[in-house]
């Protein structure tokens, strides 16, 4: 019998109980110090807007602990939900970056834009021609559509100063939007597409409301690819 | 013989109309993404033509690889194409946003250049910030600790050059800056102190009577001026240079002393404590409608970096 039982351990819970031993060794104010640092450690790094990779996080936190990182980052998640209000979710499955999200959603006082509010809405213009677009515009015609709203790319601007190192970098390492180049053009062509983190933190929704407030009467369902679009994204949390 | 050359001939020739149609679709490839011209059918068809023709029978790798790329090539401007298709009622054009974009805003239209009120990006961003989900900025609420750091350790590295070095010539530096240091507080406060006996002795000869002690040192502009002038004076009242007492009204006054007198007679030893808080400094100034300081507004000096660092 005995035999049997050791035989039906899964490798997923060798693993499992890998992280349980390290666990063990540890006393409570040890583990209860190590999610401390990681919390607080994941609250400083997510004012740069970069993700956080789980390598820095083992290099920087967990050092030799580094086995039990999905039973520290459960517990940091907890940590973060309950005292921060804030949500630790992974880029993309298995990409092992993380970002933090608020939990708060359209609450009137606050106000969550750490980069300031210029760069907000910088953002929102620029991630609403993508959208709109078809999810895809070339550099070329984003540009176009920029200076026709008085930013030029070619000048600093006094507000935003150097625009397209903004778009072409900036916004790139944080996530917002994907510079790329445009398969079998030539000469060479690029895109720019909405980037992972915003995909988390904007809803294609709110982008459309967004539109249609600038457009003045317009029903959003009026466009109506996008209307698809947005609802499609909304329909698989609702369950 | 014959047949194997009119055989290279033509395969030499087909590959060179496949390499002109793989040029053709990358030079131009507006004219196949517009939706009304159907050049993507007729290139397909001539590659088409091409292969009954000219690629029969042979087995040479090269001209595979070339009709693949201009097929390769083909397909993704037909997916470019499908893409820029528009089903919709309402077709979004991106240059009519962006005039919306600057209607909304306000903006100016001067011929070409485009002006907006300074404000204009905050406010839209106050509107946009709600639909973001991202984490709040953080700041510590107390300050944080981290400015402190680098002073101390330029410090501790003096004083470790100081000790490899010769022994002798570290603390003496070290100490002649410091004295230096006081001295030149000492000075100050010696300085201040001559200055506002004067202009006491100044006034006192004015008006020939004792001064009000308010009116005196309350300087309305500055609260800390004034506890400042507060300290001054105390060191004239040590040093009996000046007679602080009250009058009928039981409100202190402030006269300088006789030349000579403190010397006459012995300094008795009276001590009193004397506080002011800010709402207290805001009434003096109502009550003895104190509009202009007796005593001028000084600079704040270098002495005080210490004090306008964040807790």
């Amino acid at each position: 019998m005995a035999d049997e039982t050791q035989l039906m351990f899964s490798q997923e819970e060798q693993t499992v109980s890998k992280q349980s031993k390290v666990l063990c060794q540890l006393s409570a104010e040890e583990i209860s110090k190590i999610v401390v640092d990681l919390v607080r450690y994941l609250l400083i790094m997510s004012q740069k807007k970069l993700p956080i990779k789980r390598s820095d996080i083992n290099k920087t936190v967990l050092g030799d602990k580094s086995r039990g990182f999905d039973h520290f980052i459960e517990m940091a998640k907890e940590r973060l939900s309950l005292v921060f209000g804030m949500e630790l979710i992974e880029l993309e499955l298995n990409s092992k970056s993380y970002i933090l999200l608020s939990e708060f959603q359209d609450h009137p006082y606050l106000n969550c834009y750490s980069a300031g509010k210029t760069e907000c809405s910088l953002l929102m213009i620029i991630l609403s021609f993508i959208f709109m677009n078809g999810n895809v515009i070339s550099d070329n015609q984003l540009y176009d559509c920029l200076r026709r709203i008085g930013i030029d790319i070619e000048f600093h601007h006094e507000v935003f100063g150097d625009v397209e190192n903004k778009l072409k970098k900036d916004y790139v390492r944080q996530g917002y939007v994907e510079y790329s180049r445009v398969v079998g053009a030539e000469p060479v062509q690029h895109e720019f597409k909405w980037g992972l983190r915003a995909r988390k933190e904007l809803s294609k929704l709110k982008v459309l409301d967004f539109v249609a407030k600038i457009y003045g009467e317009e029903d959003p369902s009026n466009w109506t690819s996008q209307w698809e679009q947005a609802n499609a994204e909304n329909a698989p949390n609702e369950s | 013989m014959d047949r194997a050359s009119t055989n290279d001939a033509r395969t030499r020739e087909a590959r060179r109309n496949l390499r002109s149609l793989i040029h053709d679709t990358e030079r131009n490839r507006h004219e196949y993404l517009n939706p009304e011209s159907d050049k993507l059918c007729s290139t397909l068809l001539k590659s088409d033509d091409l292969y009954e023709n000219g690629l029969l029978g042979t087995t040479s790798c090269s001209e595979k690889v070339l009709e693949g790329k201009l097929l390769g090539n083909l397909s993704v401007l037909g997916k470019q194409r499908a893409q820029k298709l528009k089903t919709d009622t309402v077709v979004f054009d991106p240059t009519e946003f962006a005039e919306k974009i600057v209607t909304y805003l306000g903006g100016n239209r001067d011929g070409g250049d485009i002006t907006f009120a300074p404000d204009v990006w905050t406010k839209l961003g106050e509107e946009v910030s709600p639909c973001f989900r991202g984490a709040p900025p953080l700041s510590p609420l107390y300050g944080s600790f981290v400015r402190g750091e680098p002073v101390k350790k330029a410090v501790v590295e003096r004083r470790k050059k100081a000790n490899e070095k010769e022994i002798t010539r570290g603390p003496t530096n070290a100490e002649e800056l410091r004295n230096f240091a006081e001295l030149a507080e000492e000075e100050t406060t010696s300085r201040e102190v001559t200055k506002i006996l004067n202009i006491l002795k100044r006034e006192y000869r004015a008006s020939n009577s004792p001064l009000c002690y308010f009116e005196f040192v309350v300087n309305p502009e500055s609260f800390s001026q004034t506890i400042e002038n507060i300290f001054y004076c105390s060191f004239l009242v040590r040093d009996g240079l000046v007679i602080v007492s009250l009058d009928d009204d039981k409100l202190p006054v402030i006269q300088p002393c006789e030349e000579g007198a403190s010397k006459k007679k012995k300094l008795e030893q009276n001590q009193l404590a004397f506080s002011i808080t800010k709402p207290q400094f805001k009434k003096c100034v109502e009550t003895f409608k104190i509009t202009s300081s007796m005593i001028p507004t000084r600079s704040s000096g270098p002495s005080q970096p210490a004090a306008s660092q964040p807790l």
